[in-house]
């Protein structure tokens, strides 16, 4: 079904190829994984399969990419379109229409369908995949898991003959993940080709027939998922964990460690919303804490009330003890979200990190911001424009500035979603270093590599008031 | 979600938001002809007048008057360089206020029924109505895109206004007028790279959903005129048909300029 006849593919303006010499075949009803560190070239290979690559992207093609028995190269994108379907990390990236069910309707339109039959095709795949009763809902108040789900179910209303999965798990709970897990499982049955681009390894190990691993362009190895037990394989090649069991029964409760940061009676909704938080209280201790709960919980909606960033309705707030206004809170606090897109400002590396070391004295500044520099592997780009960065490293870049600001208390909102193994040992090591330092980190995350090597306790949302707390 | 203001869940119901999207864009068409072909101050003040209704039945005086204002200070700022440029170099023409009156009366009529469109159709209907004009493809993925454009947009300043916050700083005045370089990266320098990705990124969504893979699109949701819509189209019609007629019996005098 899929065939890579020895592919050698630069982007444009680059001397160094992205892909060099690949040859890889999947079959229908086969189901194969493709991994290795970032920059690997993973990406690239689901782009050409698909034709962004080099249709969209345009670039230096060599070698024979078929799809269905036809070269991609022969065909427009909406062509490759009817045999391939694509699904990204973040499923808003392809959403078009701004309602589920006119986006599910959206390409069937193009396809020359009466209503009738686009509205038989959508109900068909929303009912296999559960979202028919999100047909009102407007895409960008879903959860990530609910998006995640309509876009896959926009794909397979169009019923193609190839899937393309890059990134699927970065910003699902382990729930959510195991559910699309169990829907690729059917996809094979039906004779459907896969291929799953991730850095999350765990929740494929009974899914996947083969796996292949990405170095520098080339397919370094090839072999059945067994072969990623080796830990000095996953080492070398920077590889995340194979199978990781939920350290997240195992957390003690943030309220049974004294309290750094304690709120008491917290209210608050969005405008005209339901209330998100009716008089919550809970406390929060030096160290890192992990806020836990499914995907539309709620828990960046606490962060952001934790940091001043949202004002709460109700409540009191207390840091050490003292009692903090919002402003104070912000001042006091870094909270470091996902889209690193928007957090990156300055015109080199160092001056993004030296704005937000703005408050730290100066004689220690150059120390600090070169310390993290270093600690997340960023030494080597100081004078490049951060816009210009790949993702990881954006991701990291914003990292270090959230820490390079020295805050009291620290949340970061999923740091690792799509970050190879090694990037997330760094991640990891710089949040323990911080929490060291005594500051009290909040960690939003549904990466079970990352909570079970940094939570000390958990809180879990929707928050079950603890016991009254001794403010 | 709206156009412009998008997260305001209850809008309130009004006869404009029962009109179709399409009768809304015609009457803004209709409206961008007329101005351009009326170059009388008494024409065009029966269309300020008939406009202005238009946008106050949407019953958001406040937001309305905020827009007015935005549009005064912008017209403002405009007369200001004039006068500045002419102050600089004499030779280039001053501007004086009567000169002004005919632009302002177009712009007041424009600004009235974008306002009327932009608050009271949300982005979903207005992808709707065009997919239902059949315009030609060439025509409509640009114009597809221009409008999905906007909410993410909004979006992107919301939040980049946001992040601006977190690193502490605030878009007040005080910021603008003590380090305005500063100020103009921390909002611009993302923006622009949020505005080139999101461009892209509909761009690829577009295009994996095989879109221009047939010349002809057929809409799953059709829409229909209703009395209303009748209606509300031919009184506009009426009321640029007057404004044609006293163009025509009190022609321009030669002191205003077009």
């Amino acid at each position: 079904m899929i065939a890579l006849d020895h592919i050698h593919y630069a982007y444009p303006f680059q001397t160094c190829k992205a892909l060099d010499d690949v040859c890889l075949r999947i079959r229908p009803g086969e189901a194969v994984l493709c991994t290795g560190r970032s920059g690997s070239g993973k990406s690239t290979l689901a782009r050409l399969i698909n034709g962004l690559c080099p249709h969209v992207f345009r670039g230096d093609l060599r070698g024979r990419v078929t799809v269905a028995g036809q070269d991609n190269l022969a065909r427009r994108i909406s062509e490759i379109a009817h045999d391939v379907g694509t699904l990204f990390q973040d499923p808003e990236h392809q959403f078009f229409a701004l309602a589920v069910e006119d986006e599910m309707a959206f390409a069937h339109e193009w396809r020359n369908r009466t209503p009738a039959e686009i509205q038989r095709r959508i109900e068909e795949a929303a009912d296999s995949l559960g979202v028919r009763p999100l047909f009102g809902s407007v895409l960008h108040a879903l959860s990530e898991g609910e998006k995640q789900k309509v876009a896959l179910a926009s794909i397979m209303s169009l019923k193609p003959k190839v899937l393309v999965l890059d990134e699927p798990t970065a910003n699902l709970d382990p729930e959510a993940t195991m559910d699309l897990g169990r829907h690729i499982l059917r996809f094979k049955k039906e004779g459907m080709a896969i291929l799953v681009v991730d850095h999350r390894l765990y929740w494929l190990r009974d899914i996947v027939d083969r796996v292949i691993v990405m170095d520098r362009g080339r397919i370094a190895l090839e072999g059945g998922f067994t072969m990623l037990s080796d830990h000095s394989l996953r080492a070398h090649y920077g590889l995340r964990l194979d199978s990781v069991s939920d350290p997240r029964p195992g957390l003690t409760e943030s309220f049974l460690h004294d309290g750094f940061l304690q709120v008491e009676g917290l209210h608050f909704s969005y405008r005209r919303g339901r209330d998100l938080f009716n008089g919550a209280s809970f406390q929060l201790p030096r160290g890192v804490t992990g806020i836990i709960g499914n995907n539309g919980a709620g828990k960046t909606t606490l962060a952001r009330v934790l940091t001043g960033l949202n004002s709460k309705r109700a409540g009191k707030i207390r840091l050490d003890g003292k009692p903090v206004s919002p402003h104070e809170l912000l001042r006091r606090s870094s909270l470091v979200l996902q889209n690193t897109d928007h957090q990156l400002h300055m015109k080199t590396v160092v001056a993004e990190m030296e704005l937000s070391a703005a408050r730290v004295s100066t004689r220690l500044r150059e120390t600090l911001v070169a310390g993290y520099l270093r600690d997340l592997d960023l030494a080597h780009l100081v004078k490049r424009h951060p816009q210009s960065l790949s993702g990881g490293e954006k991701q990291r870049l914003a990292i270090a500035c959230g820490l390079a600001k020295q805050p009291d208390v620290l949340v970061l909102d999923e740091p690792t979603s799509g970050l190879d193994g090694r990037n997330l040992q760094r991640i990891a090591a710089a949040i323990r270093m911080t929490a060291d330092r005594g500051a009290c980190v909040l960690l939003i995350s549904h990466d079970l590599e990352l909570i079970a090597s940094v939570c000390d306790c958990a809180l879990r949302v929707p928050i079950k008031t603890s016991p009254p707390t001794p403010i | 979600m709206l156009v412009l203001f998008g997260n305001d869940p209850a809008p309130q119901p009004t006869w404009i938001r029962r009109l179709d999207v399409r009768t809304k864009m015609a009457i803004s068409a209709l409206a961008s002809t007329a101005v351009m072909a009326l170059n009388q101050p008494w024409s065009l003040s029966l269309l300020v007048v008939a406009s202005t209704l238009y946008a106050l039945s949407l019953r958001r005086l406040k937001l309305v008057l905020v827009c007015y204002l935005a549009v005064l200070f912008l017209g403002a700022t405009a007369l200001l360089f004039i006068h500045g440029l002419h102050w600089v170099w004499p030779r280039a023409s001053a501007t004086r206020i009567q000169d002004l009156i005919v632009p302002f009366l177009r712009t007041g009529v424009m600004v009235n029924v974008m306002l009327a469109l932009a608050l009271s159709s949300n982005i979903q209907s207005i992808l709707t109505g065009l997919k239902s004009l059949r315009l030609p493809f060439c025509i409509f993925i640009p114009a597809v895109v221009m409008i999905r454009f906007i909410p993410n947009f909004i979006e992107d300043v919301r939040q980049i206004a946001e992040t601006v916050r977190i690193r502490g700083y605030r878009f007040t005045p005080w910021l603008l007028g003590s380090r305005p370089l500063l100020a103009v990266r921390l909002l611009f320098a993302p923006l622009l790279f949020r505005a080139l990705r999101t461009s892209d990124e509909l761009g690829m969504a577009a295009e994996l959903k095989g879109i221009g893979y047939s010349r002809i699109l057929s809409p799953y949701k059709s829409v229909h005129f209703g009395k209303l819509d009748v209606g509300v189209g031919l009184t506009a019609l009426l009321l640029v048909a007057a404004a044609l007629a006293v163009q025509l019996l009190f022609p321009a005098s030669p002191g205003v300029r077009i």
